[in-house]
């Protein structure tokens, strides 16, 4: 029997440093963006909408947090509550991801005060709008889910500082309130968080579907690529979570869980089998493998992603030794991730080659200092939730 | 767990019935094009690059000036693209064909936005800032758009450009086909106004389309056989005649399907009546609730949700 | 037939009747160009719109055309602007095309190049307008049917690339029209020139950059069509041009470069790098209110509302150009003998482009990059040349009568203007004398001469003034040989030729020209025989060697030369000099050019041009021949031409190297004399 609780450790480690210098930065880029605009720090273009932005803090951000609703689905819909330790710091990644999602397209939309025009103009025929809508409920869907974290920690023992002390009372009040009704609706929550998860994963592997001049075909699937991106979110939800843990409890010297980890990367063996079956079949059915070893940038990316970061791990994974060792769980997991990652950018990036006027790009400084920005901020965020909020599993410390 | 029995036979039964409906009523696509659209007719052969199109689209559309080379033939040296300053440009192509002279012959092409028939930014676009007009005008509302870009990455003809220096209200820009004076009676684009060969011709889309196929049969060997834009994405407003191969001149080429279809007919078969995730949802509420009546005696699931989600 | 020939004629072209006569006091804003009067008319008429019209192949038109006896002859209107208000209701950038339909009529030899279809009405004329069929365009009742000025451009712009020749480009047959200024220039209520000339560049740099190359602001340049300097860059009024008015601008800038596109050209000093310093309002002034301070290097006069002449800025005129061009020498006519005020406002008989088409000198002074085509016979420097041919042709007389075969051959050995501008300096007198060996009498008392212009100027020496007067002709390749600045001149000779002009009789490139011949006497360097600069304009109160000051020749000399970089040994001879003046404006209606007769004494009498045609057709053909010039006419308008009168030996044969009359003695390659009975 598991049990979360605050870790309670020295907050300020030598990596929060970097952490804070990336964040720095990120500030810096992000404030040059909104008043140079995003030309000023960016290399997009007409022919280039969309760059790191999107690639990276969006929709990888989305496929990462996967974790989230797989961990859900498998604890809590299909019963499997032996991997309760890690749907919490899944959950948390999901919030922490679809955050930073929301914060990367602030800075990436052009009008960043308009986002939440979408909510009152509606284009059902976009595959934009769904994933839109879809990410914005999931975004609150997620906070709900986390609400009860935040309640366990302090109901009962609200402490605001200085005057707000005044409200100690009413906060308390706000939390039992609202844990007792989410408590009511959480069966519900969850089951959405799946659905919504569901919808918006793979329809953002349709937003390329209106590009099919400009989308590499090995890419441009126009069977299935709504499929595509769904399983391939859920093969690397597992691998996610095996990825974060690891590195958590690694970090913060915690048991490493090894015993939940392996099990759960055997459904992995199955979900990564299904997306390489679908992905290798799609390639097959329409003849893109012509293009596999033409030497573009866009082949060998392609190669790298299906060898590296499909193939190559699943066939770690087939190895129960493999499985049961921390290390090659680690470099199994970390592959699908990477390999998943680079799917994305691949799609939004790489693959993206219009025919036309095509000046090319590579991101900027600019761009990167953003994303590295968020993405450390994002870090930053994770380590003082896991410090101060009953996400990791408290069991003994690891005695190495 | 407070998911009653009757309430989920009630989900499932919607689900059912929705997913029965819903699939066969997407898959009918059906072209939002108006009825009788303007349009316009560029004659590649009588084009002599002299710009003025781009001169009166400035004027008219309140853009800055554009670039006057010194001399004509130095700003064809680089190929431009419209902009976020200029919602059309004219490039010289030299495509192979000489004189008597040996001298290349240069072909002339405008470029601008070409107000498909279907278009695919209207389908992408989030917040329905983009819409097809009935004049066949398609048009950009600024107050609903947020800047996603995503109908530049739609756009098979690379036509959106963004203001990417403005850093709080940046707006698409793309050509208008001058929407304000075509609305009006006998009103026409700024382009087609000036032309002095009238390379470009302004009318209705299905006139042009007759007199260019005329163009094409009385002048045999001087045109290429096809009319681009006919077909072309599903057809467009702007069409063109030309005498080289129409890729040579910049023009992609293009399915004769619609762009938005393929992506309309799978959002539409999948979430029409939002049919697939209400089963969706009814199916793991079903799996949700059998697996936690099974557990139940063990513990109470609402528990379990509320601690551990 | 008759039908199709019939045409209602609205407008009548001017019959050529109002002969020369000075207009000293008619107002600038009464002033029009007659032909040009009428063009525009008939641009502003309308047409009835042709619906429908007959579809006919190309060739069987052509024949039928043919058969119909359509020709030449037929056509009345010689001469169109397009400048139908069809073609400007949406925009307007360009000035409205000159059309010469007569002359593409004659070249093309086809009518149904251009008038491709008849309308459907059997009653309408078959050579109809185009604007008949091509009015407004996209009119959707005929969308096939293209608009009038798609129109012209297609059909011009086809044929001249399918020929190749005749423009192309914009500029080619249109003037752009320049853009109201008054919101673009921005300047301070009393903005001095360099701050109008910084305004200008603001937005023209290109064409300051252009501007400092051309001759126009070096004053020196490529000499192409001076014998023996053919190569060189560096000759012009700046540096080695010599001539027998004021001799040269060295040491007297301040006074000669009034006339300089430039501000402050004092001394050798000035910096021709120096964008700042251009004058573009001089050029393109349109108000007539900017003028030159006559004595201050190029600066303008204190008076002129420099910001309001900005901005209202405008291409180059007559009014520009005559600025300087027309006053040559110190005034009015003086130097240029077919070039004088006259011409802003000229009658037809006077000039018939600038009088008759209300040409701009940039017309024909094909400008491009701010270097101003024309081929100077005074000045070595020249930026290309312009010639009659450049628009007539080689063979330009296809009026479609009897003589044009002979008028075009005559144009092998003739340049036009000996027959077209058969006088010069035809209605304002020009020097053509000057003695600067007689300056310095300020007591001397000036004689008005018959024109009643003065003999004589205490600075300047003692003058001679002709008007309408008859040019000598000479053999002229188009090069001249020229003495420049330190070139050796043969000290002995009787008259010593500051530019004479290269030619032959037996160079068939050589043609009879016309000439102005300029005759002075003018110091020489007794010692090193070169043509010695005096320094004249005074630099300052304390000048003690300018002669218009101190009037000590020897002072004036040694300064001048010393100035010039050139020896001066200290004597000077007094010498004749003669330098010839080529004359190409001035130019007469067609039909006042000098007539068979007035050259040809053999066509004088009795016997014309039966002397070799059979005169058994229904012509008079002493008509023909005597038709032209008529003196007695000018004469009663006041001119001084009596002499010319009944003349028949305009052209002295014997002088220019023929044995005589050539329709006797036989022309030049032509060894034969010309038909029966023409025993001399």
């Amino acid at each position: 029997m598991h049990k979360p609780m605050a870790l309670r450790k020295p907050f300020w480690t030598p990596g929060v440093l970097v952490m804070v210098a990336f964040m720095v930065a990120g500030a810096v880029a992000i404030l040059a963006r909104f008043t140079g605009g995003i030309g000023y720090v960016a290399n997009l273009s007409t022919a280039r909408p969309w760059g790191l932005w999107v690639g990276v803090d969006v929709a990888t951000g989305v496929a990462l947090a996967a974790g989230g609703f797989t961990t859900a689905a498998v604890a809590h819909i299909f019963g499997r509550h032996a991997y309760e330790p890690v749907t919490r710091p899944a959950l948390l990644t999901a919030v922490l991801g679809y955050t930073f999602v929301v914060l990367g397209l602030i800075v990436d939309i052009g009008r960043s005060w308009a986002i939440w025009k979408p909510m009152f103009n509606w284009n059902t025929n976009s595959v934009l709008f769904e994933v839109a809508m879809c990410v914005m409920c999931y975004l609150n869907v997620l906070y709900l889910e986390f609400f009860p974290i935040v309640a366990e920690q302090f109901k009962g023992n609200v402490n605001l500082p200085g005057p707000l002390a005044l409200l100690n009372g009413l906060v308390d009040d706000i939390l039992h309130i609202g844990d007792a009704i989410i408590d009511k609706i959480m069966w519900a929550l969850i089951i959405l968080g799946v659905v919504l998860s569901c919808m918006h994963q793979s329809s953002l592997g349709s937003l390329m579907l209106i590009a099919p001049t400009k989308l590499h075909p090995l890419w441009y699937t126009p069977i299935l690529p709504p499929l595509l991106f769904l399983t391939s979110a859920f093969a690397v939800g597992y691998p996610m979570v095996v990825f974060e843990t690891t590195i958590a409890t690694s970090s913060f010297k915690l048991d490493s869980e090894m015993n939940i980890l392996t099990p759960l990367t055997r459904i992995t063996i199955f979900l990564l089998g299904f997306y390489m079956v679908l992905k290798i079949g799609d390639m097959a059915v329409r003849g893109t493998w012509i293009y596999l070893l033409d030497g573009t940038a866009q082949s060998n990316a392609f190669v790298a992603e299906l060898v590296l970061g499909v193939i190559l791990p699943w066939l770690m994974l087939l190895s129960s030794q493999i499985r049961a060792s921390r290390k090659g769980l680690f470099i199994a997991a970390t592959l699908i991730v990477a390999g998943v990652v680079l799917n994305r950018i691949n799609v939004f990036i790489v693959g993206f080659k219009p025919p036309l006027s095509d000046p090319g790009y590579f991101p900027s400084i600019g761009e990167m200092m953003v994303t590295f920005g968020l993405i450390a901020t994002l870090m930053f965020i994770y380590k003082i939730a896991v410090t101060y909020l009953p996400v990791l599993q408290a069991s003994q410390e690891v005695s190495r | 767990m407070q998911l009653s029995r009757r309430h989920f036979f009630k989900i499932m039964g919607v689900a059912t019935a929705t997913a029965t409906v819903a699939p066969a009523a997407a898959d009918t696509w059906q072209s939002k094009s108006p009825p009788d659209p303007f349009g316009c007719l560029v004659d590649l052969t009588r084009c002599v690059g002299c710009r003025k199109c781009e001169e009166a689209c400035a004027e008219v559309n309140h853009l800055p000036t554009p670039e006057r080379a010194a001399c004509q033939c130095t700003i064809f040296e680089k190929k431009r693209r419209p902009d976020d300053k200029a919602y059309t440009v004219v490039n010289r192509y030299f495509t192979g064909t000489v004189d008597e002279n040996d001298t290349p012959v240069p072909t002339f092409a405008k470029v601008q936005c070409m107000h498909c028939q279907d278009p695919a930014c209207v389908s992408a676009c989030i917040v329905g800032a983009l819409t097809k007009d009935e004049t066949g005008a398609v048009r950009y509302n600024v107050d609903k758009c947020i800047g996603c870009r995503y109908c530049m990455v739609a756009c098979p003809f690379e036509i959106p450009a963004y203001e990417y220096f403005d850093p709080v209200t940046p707006r698409v820009m793309k050509c208008t086909f001058c929407y304000d004076r075509i609305s009006k009676d006998g009103g026409l684009p700024g382009c087609a106004t000036i032309c002095p060969t009238e390379a470009l011709t302004f009318g209705k889309r299905n006139t042009l389309l007759n007199m260019a196929q005329k163009r094409l049969t009385q002048n045999p060997g001087k045109y290429i056989d096809h009319i681009y834009g006919e077909k072309e994405a599903g057809g467009t407003s702007w069409l063109y005649i030309s005498a080289v191969p129409f890729e040579t001149v910049n023009l992609p080429v293009l399915p004769d399907k619609p762009m938005p279809k393929l992506s309309e007919n799978i959002q539409h078969s999948l979430f029409s009546y939002l049919w697939s995730p209400i089963a969706l949802f009814s199916l793991l509420g079903a799996i949700m609730f059998g697996t936690h009546k099974a557990q139940k005696p063990k513990e109470t699931p609402s528990q379990k949700g509320g601690r551990n989600a | 037939m008759i039908k199709l020939i019939k045409r209602i004629r609205v407008f009548v072209v001017m019959a050529g009747v109002l002969f020369i006569a000075t207009s000293p006091g008619r107002a600038a804003n009464t002033w029009t160009a007659p032909d040009q009067e009428a063009a525009k008319e008939r641009a502003k008429e309308t047409v009835p719109f042709v619906s429908a019209y007959k579809n006919e192949g190309h060739t069987e038109r052509k024949m039928r055309l043919l058969d119909q006896g359509l020709s030449l002859s037929d056509i009345h209107d010689v001469y169109f602007l397009l400048d139908s208000p069809i073609i400007k209701n949406r925009e307007d950038h360009y000035g409205p095309v000159r059309f010469a339909h007569k002359r593409h009529a004659a070249l093309i030899q086809d009518c149904t190049r251009c008038h491709h279809y008849r309308p459907k009405d059997e009653a309408a004329l078959e050579t109809t307008r185009c604007s008949a069929c091509h009015q407004d365009a996209f009119n959707s009742e005929h969308p096939e049917r293209i608009g009038l000025k798609a129109a012209y451009h297609q059909q011009c712009m086809e044929c001249h690339k399918a020929e190749a020749k005749g423009p192309t480009t914009c500029t080619g047959c249109h003037l752009k029209n320049v853009p109201d200024h008054t919101q673009l220039v921005n300047l301070p209520d009393n903005a001095d020139p360099f701050q109008v000339t910084a305004e200008c560049l603001r937005c023209h740099e290109t064409q300051g950059k252009d501007m400092i190359k051309t001759a126009h602001w070096l004053w020196k340049g490529p000499s192409p069509y001076t014998t023996g300097h053919s190569k060189e860059i560096l000759h012009g009024k700046a540096a080695t041009a010599l001539n027998n008015y004021c001799i040269n601008v060295i040491s007297n800038e301040p006074r000669c470069t009034s006339c300089h596109a430039g501000y402050g050209w004092k001394d050798a000093s000035f910096d021709f790098t120096d964008m700042s310093k251009i004058d573009c309002l001089v050029c393109h002034d349109t108000t007539g209110t900017y003028k030159k301070e006559p004595t201050a290097a190029g600066m303008p006069a204190k008076d002129v509302d420099l910001k309001m002449v900005a901005t209202k800025v405008g291409h180059a005129s007559r009014a520009t150009c005559g600025a300087c061009h027309f006053n040559g020498g110190g005034g009015d006519a003086i130097k240029h003998a077919d070039m004088s005020r006259q011409l802003l406002t000229p009658e037809r008989s006077c000039d018939v482009h600038m009088g008759g088409y209300d040409f701009s000198c940039t017309e024909c002074h094909k400008t491009r990059n701010h270097r101003i085509a024309g081929r100077s016979t005074s000045v070595p420097v020249a930026e290309g040349k312009v010639s009659c041919q450049d628009c007539h042709g080689e063979n330009p007389h296809y009026s479609g009568g009897l003589l044009d075969h002979h008028l075009d051959n005559h144009c092998k050995t003739l340049e036009c203007n000996v027959c077209h501008s058969p006088v010069f300096a035809k209605c304002k007198p020009t020097k053509t004398y000057w003695d600067w060996s007689q300056a310095g009498d300020k007591d001397r008392k000036p004689q008005m001469d018959k024109y009643g212009k003065p003999d004589y100027n205490w600075k300047k020496g003692f003058f001679k003034w002709e008007e309408s007067a008859m040019p000598d002709y000479r053999w002229y390749s188009g090069y001249m040989h020229r003495v420049l600045l330190g070139d050796k001149v043969d000290i002995n000779a009787e008259v010593i030729n500051l530019t004479t002009p290269v030619g032959s009789i037996k160079d068939p490139s050589s043609k009879i020209t016309p000439f102005k011949i300029m005759k002075g006497i003018q110091a020489v360097d007794a010692d090193h025989d070169i043509v010695l600069v005096p320094h004249l304009f005074p630099r300052d109160k304390k000048d003690k060697t300018a002669f218009w000051k101190n009037r000590d020749w020897n002072k004036a000399f040694k300064d001048g030369m010393s100035v010039a970089g050139l020896p001066y040994s200290g004597s000077y001879k007094w010498k004749k000099t003669w330098m010839y003046w080529r004359l190409e404006h001035e130019v007469m209606p067609a039909d006042m050019a000098l007539s068979c007769a007035q050259c040809h004494e053999s066509l004088k009498g009795e016997t014309t041009c039966n002397r070799c045609h059979q005169d058994n057709r229904n012509v008079d053909f002493k008509k023909i021949a005597h038709k032209g010039t008529d003196f007695s006419y000018m004469k009663s308008r006041g001119r001084d031409v009596e002499h010319l009168i009944n003349k028949t030996d305009y052209i002295n044969f014997k002088a220019l190297g023929y044995e005589g009359d050539p329709i006797i003695y036989g022309g030049r390659f032509k060894q034969l004399p010309m038909g029966y009975g023409s025993t001399p």
